[in-house]
């Protein structure tokens, strides 16, 4: 611990010694080894409204992520509501909105929002909570007032976070004469959290509410929701949706409550409940004396998926004059068995059959939804919850998963990790599935006889299979390697063996990296053959003209080229390269390193020979790589290395070899790593390829977009067909220069020439500079970098 | 000051664009070349040496700021400077970028370099001229790499 941090530590445990004494309590307090920072600018709230624990206490959401939640709700203005309490004191500047159209004001106890004009972005609010333990409640009470006549869409958005907490949040809604109100409760929360809402609305003369109440997440979510319809021709209509899967819970609460003519009620509720989930609906209207001529509706429809899952609903109306109009109505039951047999017998399987059931009974309420953005941004979260596939990435939740991201450097300088085409960080399942092998199934594989070798030897068959479904191959097409690079030196000193001649010709290209030109520049040096290189254009792209011509001339033998430039990120046109490869004969090697972490990667649809990746690149360890390699390759080839495992019998003066994939892999493996790998690839297929692809897009547009208002900095990277890599650089200074002031500020670039001198010379550069975006990154990591990029020209004055 | 600005002061960013004694010798009488493969600082150096004593020197080469500030100031330093007294430099700059104590006096302007101290993946930048120099000193014929 460096001085400075020891400093800080004490000051908050002297602190936390204080806090007995004292009536405030500071809401986020930084302690522990690992957490830098100590916040200058506590948050006080009155202690009696915290149970403050005398225990550690830690760091607070990273602020960073505030813009990856931005950039979900883009569509929306987004301010944070953390603990029960607006921050993000920057939210009106941010957005431009100093007019006095919304005002936030805060005392110790409630937040007030005014709308005094109508917004022309819906209003999001994303409910944030520092990590807190299980004792830790958080009380907080926000107002809204809508001025008469202001129109507000409104969401509360409740995202998945990692800690385990209870919160209980009131909300009190004030819709001033002729307002209007469309209102979001989005409930995405994951397992661990819980909260209970207590709304009150009040609504004035020819006020109208359109209510939305999603419950679509894990958590257990108490909601205790009053409409006062206090004037008369206010009108609220409720619509709630329920989706709920393992041992997610929701309970509404509903009371309202007609306390002038002519005002209107409706209650439309779908609910959908399968595992051990559970949902509670308790449904009141009371419709006053002075009511008349007022209407109250209710509709409630609840399907139980299986027998696990609990509904109640309980319509309620209490009626105190006759002069009115009003129904209810209850259904439970279970998904239409003749409809899901209809769709089975059309080829749709049990899975998808029942999810378009139910997708079409959420829709119901759906479709009500006026705004067109908010209304795909549910469309769309109902149909990852069906489907668990994730569209929209919730990035807060997956950075938890990459403890590495998740720290400070030179005291307070977040870290912004950008070089992750030099290697990507690991996610904790991977570290853990590692660790846990040498822990429980530690023994070597294929020879023992005893039960812990047959577990490892089948772990490490299933991990051969995995990474083979990943790339859309056969297990008996996958040698484990220990890098692309050693895949890549086996094929070439391999075919050296047996397949070349001299005077044959290579093709390669001039955004090869080194570990595409080396082993072949070797092979070539010793069998006298030719290498001829693909040029790249001003474009960054490659020459095809080039490609076709130099391809078919008769002395070619072998071509082999980059999917995806390390470093320019432009995504070359493989599958139609090894087709006219293949029509002039030429067998293909793909080197898929940088490509297998951004796209779908399918080497049957690709028909290349030969496809090379890296381990470490696509969050596995480091240590292993892949080759896969066609059966007549497998079986033509000779060894690359030798001695045991890859034999089928050894006397000194005759060696047999083993067949397949065996053949090329000599000596115990590198077991943990192989699993590490499969442990990774299942883990980005969780995610999703597309939605990664999608996301890093973003990213990489946003960062382009900000990176062409720097005069000074030239960029070599294309603007389209890109996996989210910026290569660019500075004139007059040094990308070792950059680099250096880049890391004082947290932010990890690559700079040299990225093992690709050919093409960093080509364009008239002695060295690079490298930005590579993942889909753990956040736009707020794009600003950083931004920002720290003029503090280069700062420093050197340009 | 922080540690940035401190690296790249203003003498520093100065050096490393208008870079002193620039250039070949006609008539050198010792020579070295260096590089460092990781970032390509290469470094050509020419020298001049009458009776022991330094009279001229002239470096060619490109790179980062450090290695051209160092190179710059380097040769402004040793020139007119016994070999003795040139190497005695490079043990105090030496001593300077690498631990922690207050610089030498007698390094004057190289001074300026007491913040790669705090980057200890630039140190190789701020050496490299040094030793091209210690080579052309001794006359070894190496050619000088930081790896």
């Amino acid at each position: 611990m460096s001085p400075q941090q020891r400093d800080k530590k004490m000051n908050s445990l002297a602190l936390i010694k204080s806090l007995d004494k004292k009536e405030e309590v500071p809401l986020t307090i930084f302690i522990g080894e690992n957490n830098n920072a100590f916040d200058e600018n506590l948050k006080y709230v009155p202690k009696s409204l915290i149970n403050f624990p005398a225990q550690v206490v830690t760091s607070c959401v990273l602020h960073a992520d505030y813009n990856a939640y931005c950039s979900l709700f883009d569509f929306a203005y987004c301010l944070f509501i953390e603990n029960g309490r607006p921050q993000d004191s920057l939210f009106l500047e941010r957005y431009g909105l100093s007019n006095g159209n919304i005002t936030i004001s805060k005392d110790e106890h409630v937040a007030t929002i005014n709308i005094n004009k109508s917004l022309d972005k819906p209003l999001c609010l994303i409910y944030l909570n520092s990590e807190i333990t299980k004792t830790e409640k958080i009380c907080a009470t926000i107002e809204f007032n809508l001025q008469n006549s202001v129109h507000l869409n409104l969401i509360e958005y409740i995202p998945a976070l990692k800690s385990s907490f209870f919160a209980h949040i009131k909300t009190s809604v004030v819709c001033k004469e002729a307002s209007s109100l469309n209102r979001f409760f989005i409930n995405n929360s994951s397992e661990e959290n819980k909260y209970n809402f207590q709304n009150e609305s009040f609504f004035s003369k020819s006020a109208c509410e359109n209510y939305f109440h999603l419950n679509l997440g894990m958590g257990r979510i108490n909601a205790q929701i009053n409409k006062f319809l206090k004037e008369d021709s206010s009108k609220v209509f409720f619509h709630a949706v329920d989706l709920l899967k393992e041992n997610a819970q929701a309970h509404t609460v509903l009371n309202i409550e007609h306390e002038s003519e002519s005002t209107i009620s409706k209650q439309m509720v779908r609910g959908v409940y399968q595992e051990n989930s559970f949902g509670n609906f308790l449904g009141k209207v009371v419709i006053h004396q002075e009511a008349q001529k007022s209407e109250a509706r209710q509709h409630y429809k609840s399907i139980l998926v299986d027998k696990t899952a609990k509904a109640f609903a309980r319509p309620q109306l209490e009626i105190y004059n006759s002069d009115i109009a009003a129904s209810h109505g209850a259904t439970v039951g279970e998904l239409d068995d003749e409809a899901l047999f209809y769709l089975q017998s059309r080829g749709i399987d049990l899975s998808t059959s029942k999810n378009i059931l139910i997708s079409s009974l959420l829709k119901e309420i759906i479709k009500h939804i006026e705004d067109e953005k908010i209304k795909k941004f549910c469309e769309q979260l109902l149909a990852q919850k069906l489907n668990n596939n994730s569209s929209i990435l919730d990035i807060a939740k997956i950075r938890n998963d990459f403890e590495c991201l998740n720290q400070n450097v030179y005291g307070e300088k977040p870290l912004a990790y950008l070089d992750n085409a030099a290697t990507m960080q690991k996610p904790s399942i991977v570290i853990d599935t590692m660790n846990e092998f040498y822990k429980k199934y530690c023994a070597n594989i294929n020879r023992g006889a005893y039960s812990l070798a047959a577990l490892s030897t089948k772990k490490y068959a299933d991990a051969r299979e995995k990474v083979a479904q990943f790339i859309k191959a056969k297990a008996d097409e996958i040698v484990f390697t220990k890098s692309a690079t050693e895949s890549i030196n086996l094929v070439a000193n391999s075919l050296a063996q047996f397949y070349f001649k001299e005077g044959d010709e290579i093709v390669l290209t001039q955004m090869e990296h080194h570990a595409n030109i080396v082993p072949w520049y070797i092979i070539a040096k010793q069998l006298g053959l030719k290498i001829s290189v693909v040029p790249v254009t001003d474009d960054f792209v490659l020459d095809m003209d080039a490609f076709r011509e130099l391809v078919n001339k008769p002395s070619v033998k072998f071509a082999s080229f980059i999917q995806v430039s390390h470093a320019l990120g432009t995504i070359n046109p493989v599958k139609e390269m090894v087709q006219i490869a293949k029509n002039a004969g030429v067998p293909t090697l793909i080197d898929g390193s940088q490509a297998i972490s951004h796209l779908s990667v399918d080497v049957k649809d690709l028909g290349c020979d030969f496809y090379a990746f890296s381990g470490h690149k696509v969050c596995g360890p480091f240590g292993i790589g892949v080759l896969f390699a066609q059966n007549q390759w497998l079986e033509k080839m000779p060894p690359y290395q030798t001695g045991g495992d890859m034999i089928a019998s050894v006397a000194f003066d005759n060696v047999t070899f083993a067949q397949g994939t065996q053949k090329f892999e000599a000596g115990t493996p590198n077991i943990t790593a192989a699993l590490g790998l499969a442990s990774a690839v299942e883990y980005i297929s969780s995610i999703g390829l597309d939605a990664i692809h999608k996301q890093e897009k973003k990213l990489f547009d946003y960062a382009m977009e900000k990176i062409s208002t720097l005069p000074f900095v030239k960029v070599f990277s294309p603007k389209n067909n890109n996996v989210a890599i910026l290569s660019f650089a500075i004139k007059g200074v040094h990308p070792h220069d950059i680099a250096s002031i880049l890391d004082r500020e947290g932010v990890c670039i690559r700079a040299g020439h990225l093992c690709a001198e050919p093409l960093v010379t080509r364009f008239g550069e002695s060295a690079f500079c490298r930005a590579s975006f993942s889909f753990y990154n956040t736009f707020a990591e794009v600003d950083q970098f931004i920002k720290a990029l003029c503090n280069v020209a700062k420093v050197f004055k340009l | 000051m922080n540690e940035i600005d401190f690296l790249y002061q203003e003498l520093v960013i100065d050096h490393s664009r208008s870079p002193q004694n620039f250039g070949k010798l006609e008539d050198k009488t010792h020579s070295s070349f260096g590089h460092n493969p990781l970032c390509g600082d290469q470094i050509t150096l020419d020298l001049v040496i009458e009776n022991g004593i330094i009279s001229n020197i002239k470096f060619c080469g490109n790179g980062c700021a450090i290695f051209q500030a160092t190179a710059s100031l380097m040769t402004q330093a040793v020139k007119g400077k016994t070999v003795e007294d040139a190497k005695k430099l490079f043990s105090s700059f030496s001593d300077m970028v690498t631990k922690d104590q207050t610089p030498d006096q007698c390094l004057g302007k190289l001074k300026a370099l007491e913040g790669v101290k705090e980057f200890p993946m630039r140190i190789k930048c701020a050496t490299l001229s040094w030793h091209a120099l210690l080579s052309a000193l001794n006359q070894d014929n190496k050619k000088i790499s930081t790896e």
